[in-house]
């Protein structure tokens, strides 16, 4: 009786425990799931803050709310913003030297193509992938998670092999920042933006021919750098444009990868000694001739001084500087934007696109992953703020209250006091994202050491130091390094790509 | 057992005994050592080792003997950065030892003890300034319109003025320049220290003997403080060969590579680039370099303990 009895017993906590697997293995999300514990958020440009007494504009703080409204469905969770902290290398150094320590934040800023081609195959990131099939609790109308993503911030945020490490919401858009007086006293219309590149360069001689610079241009330290980066794309896109669909071999159709960019020098698709790769180099030297005289040590600020003082005409920004453009007290004249100008073959007999390639596209502040070492119910609480924040009408009052970008999450439009401004800047039909085509047509962002190798190349060339053939002889051997490191570490075989 | 047994084995003893004796201070010794050998000797060791590996500092590794080294070596922009290290080195150890040492013998030669003394402040104050605040201050003086170029178009040599850190040329001199007048208070100490160790009947004989002004400089001063001349020499080489913080604030190694350094160098590989392997050799060929410089600065100390034994 008593050995039955036993049994009885052992069997029924085993159809216990069987039946209540499927719920503890299942994450459960959403109002209903009960998490306790704390979160540690890095949201880079969004991170909130009290007002300063040297502040001219309000800082960001919707995050404060955001986190209020979740504690009130989830009374037992506790998250804490870290403060925003410098970006690019330094950035880098942080967050590499975190990850590796196991010590990153619960929920922390990364670009999704380092995250797609440095931290995520390292192993470092969280797919989101299994997440955000799943359906988000707090978004209605949506079937999935992933759903609530706009195109832009959801086919090209993704790795190689499709694996989503980034969870994106909102648009960077880069204008040409113009003052319109100096156009005036060139004698130009100051309403009157340029189509097409060699319109754009007619209007700077005749600046130049005014005593005016024509082009404030930040060329020194990580500055040179990330403007070297936009020049190039969007000189290297007008002329790689029609080798998209060649070029797209591999992995992810319709948008050029690190590896499908390896195949193409591998397979001389993009040849660095070709006439239309010298051409591209030569005609970033053409637009140098603009730039004012200290360009190369200068630094974003500093060329931003010289175009907000009026000592430049043209300056390239973002849709972040619009709040301190707006409200900077130096500023004395009224300013416009025109994206980088159509490079037509009438100018460029190399040019192969059909639309003005735009810098810009999901690579903004509003990418947030989780890192690999936090596991379990941790994980499921990261998870959980992320859809929170990412809902609609989260996500919305969040983006809109910092004005520094355009939303990337359906069903929420550009808002706020910048809102207007950033709507206008968007691409029109005739232009597009480079993010969303080819990020690195020209191969010069392979690695990150390849970019500033690259750049060091422009700023000599820039300076007279090099000539053509020298930078030529010089980007094969950097290509040459950068493509060995790349297949030894990332173990590819091209030989399927090769024929 | 013979007496040299005896006498070794109660001189072991006794050596025993004291270490007893002292076993409280022994141990407070110890997480002192723990901490250089976790933070100061591991690190180096390791970097030796690693250095023989292309390595990415978190989880790819592969074994390449020698590579790292031979990739230094036939890298161009390593030669360019050993060539700017060379040529600042050079430069530092002249301007560091020669106008602190100039200072010195100003602060030294001068009556008043209430003179002595403010010159003496004014001289040192700038050594409790962070660094960087400095660096950030020369960046601002060589900007396009910072007060040098300002300087120059008052003067009417506007023509003249240019973004000195980006401009070819002029950027490892400006580097050089950073500091000016290059009293730095450390050596400037040093130095005075030394002079004013000297006995005043040695001075008192100079002057009977019409050493005067430059000349007791020359003749006696000089030999006289030259233990503290080949130490502050020797230190300021390890520092130069060391220094990147600053071509990192002011230039980070542009325009170009005109200004690269191999700390630079190092830094950016191991921790920018994800080469820890490439960065360790670096590393370590500045190590083989410091350790013969070391040699050198201990070999001196001895040296001027040795002359005032």
């Amino acid at each position: 009786m008593r050995k039955t009895s036993l049994i009885v017993w052992i069997a029924s906590l085993l159809v216990v425990c069987m039946a209540a697997v499927p719920v503890l293995s299942a994450p459960v999300f959403g109002p209903e799931a009960e998490f306790e514990g704390k979160l540690t958020i890095y949201l880079q440009a969004y991170a909130p803050r009290e007002r300063r007494a040297t502040d001219r504009w309000d800082p960001p703080q919707y995050a404060w709310q955001v986190a209020a409204d979740y504690q009130k469905i989830h009374p037992k969770v506790e998250i804490e913003f870290l403060d925003e902290t410098s970006t690019g290398e330094n950035y880098d150094t942080w967050l590499r030297t975190r990850l590796i320590g196991r010590n990153a934040p619960d929920i922390f800023w990364v670009q999704n193509f380092d995250a797609n081609q440095t931290y995520g195959p390292q192993g470092l990131l969280v797919d989101l992938r299994e997440y955000l099939s799943l359906p988000n609790p707090y978004a209605e109308g949506f079937e999935t998670w992933g759903d609530v993503f706009a195109p832009q911030t959801w086919d090209p945020v993704k790795g190689p092999n499709g694996e989503h490490y980034v969870a994106v919401g909102d648009v960077v858009v880069t204008p040409w920042f113009y003052n319109k007086d100096i156009l005036a006293a060139a004698g130009l219309d100051p309403e009157r933006i340029p189509e097409t590149f060699g319109e754009w360069l007619e209007m700077l001689d005749k600046i130049k021919a005014a005593g005016y610079t024509p082009i404030a241009w930040a060329g020194a330290g990580t500055s040179g750098e990330m403007y070297w980066e936009w020049l190039s794309r969007t000189v290297f896109h007008s002329i790689y444009r029609d080798k998209v669909e060649e070029m797209d071999v591999a992995e992810q159709p319709g948008f050029i990868n690190l590896k499908e960019r390896v195949i193409a020098l591998e397979k001389g698709i993009i040849d660095v000694d070709s006439p239309e790769y010298r051409a591209g180099w030569e005609l970033m030297y053409k637009l140098a001739q603009y730039f004012q005289p200290s360009h190369l040590s200068d630094d974003e600020e500093m060329a931003y001084e010289q175009w907000v003082t009026g000592k430049a005409a043209m300056f390239w920004g973002g849709s972040w500087q619009l709040k301190p453009i707006l409200y900077d007290s130096l500023r004395e004249f009224d300013f416009g934007t025109f994206h980088f100008p159509l490079i037509t073959k009438e100018c460029f007999p190399y040019a192969a696109a059909d639309k003005a390639g735009i810098m810009g596209g999901p690579t903004a502040a509003f990418q947030y992953a989780i890192p690999s070492h936090v596991t379990g119910k941790q994980r499921e609480l990261a998870v959980d703020f992320l859809m929170f924040l990412t809902a609609p009408q989260n996500a919305g009052p969040f983006i809109q209250d910092a004005g520094l970008f355009a939303p990337g999450i359906k069903g929420v439009e550009p808002g706020g006091e910048t809102g207007t401004l950033i709507a206008n800047m968007m691409p029109n039909p005739r232009q597009e994202f480079l993010e969303l085509v080819n990020r690195d047509p020209a191969a010069v962002l392979l690695t990150l050491e390849c970019r500033q190798q690259t750049t060091r190349l422009f700023q000599q060339y820039a300076a007279d130091r090099l000539t053509t053939d020298q930078v030529i002889q010089q980007l094969k051997g950097i290509h040459s390094r950068t493509i060995r490191q790349l297949l030894s570490e990332n173990q590819w075989d091209l030989s399927e790509y090769m024929d | 057992m013979s007496i040299r047994d005896s006498v070794t084995a109660s001189k072991g003893s006794r050596w025993l005994k004291q270490v007893k004796q002292s076993r409280i201070l022994y141990l407070l010794l110890v997480p002192t050592f723990l901490m250089l050998i976790a933070f100061n000797y591991w690190p180096a060791i390791t970097a030796l080792y690693r250095s023989l590996y292309a390595w990415d500092g978190a989880f790819y590794q592969q074994f390449i003997g020698l590579g790292n080294f031979q990739e230094m070596f036939s890298d161009p922009i390593m030669i360019t950065s050993f060539r700017n290290m060379a040529l600042l080195t050079m430069g530092w150890v002249v301007i560091r030892v020669v106008f602190p040492l100039l200072g010195a013998e100003l602060v030294f030669n001068l009556r008043s003890a209430w003179a002595q003394y403010f010159y003496r402040v004014i001289f040192v104050i700038p050594m409790v300034i962070p660094q960087i605040v400095t660096l950030l201050l020369w960046r601002f003086m060589y900007g396009m319109y910072g007060p040098i170029n300002e300087f120059l178009r008052v003067a009417g040599l506007g023509h003249l003025a240019r973004g000195w850190l980006g401009d070819f040329d002029f950027a490892l001199p400006a580097i050089l320049f950073v500091g000016f007048p290059w009293i730095d208070a450390f050596n400037f100490l040093i130095f005075l220290a030394g002079l004013i160790a000297i006995p005043s009947s040695v001075l008192e004989t100079a002057l009977l003997e019409g050493a005067v002004g430059l000349r007791r400089i020359v003749m006696v001063d000089i030999p006289l403080i030259l233990g503290q001349i080949k130490l502050v020499v020797v230190l300021t080489l390890i520092n130069s060969i060391r220094e990147y913080q600053m071509i990192l604030v002011m230039t980070n190694g542009g325009p170009g590579w005109a200004t690269m350094v191999p700390g630079l160098a190092m830094y950016q590989n191991a921790f920018l680039y994800g080469r820890m392997g490439y960065g360790s050799a670096i590393g370590t060929t500045l190590f083989v370099i410091l350790l013969g410089l070391t040699y050198l600065n201990m070999r001196y100390v001895q040296s001027e303990i040795e002359l005032k034994a």
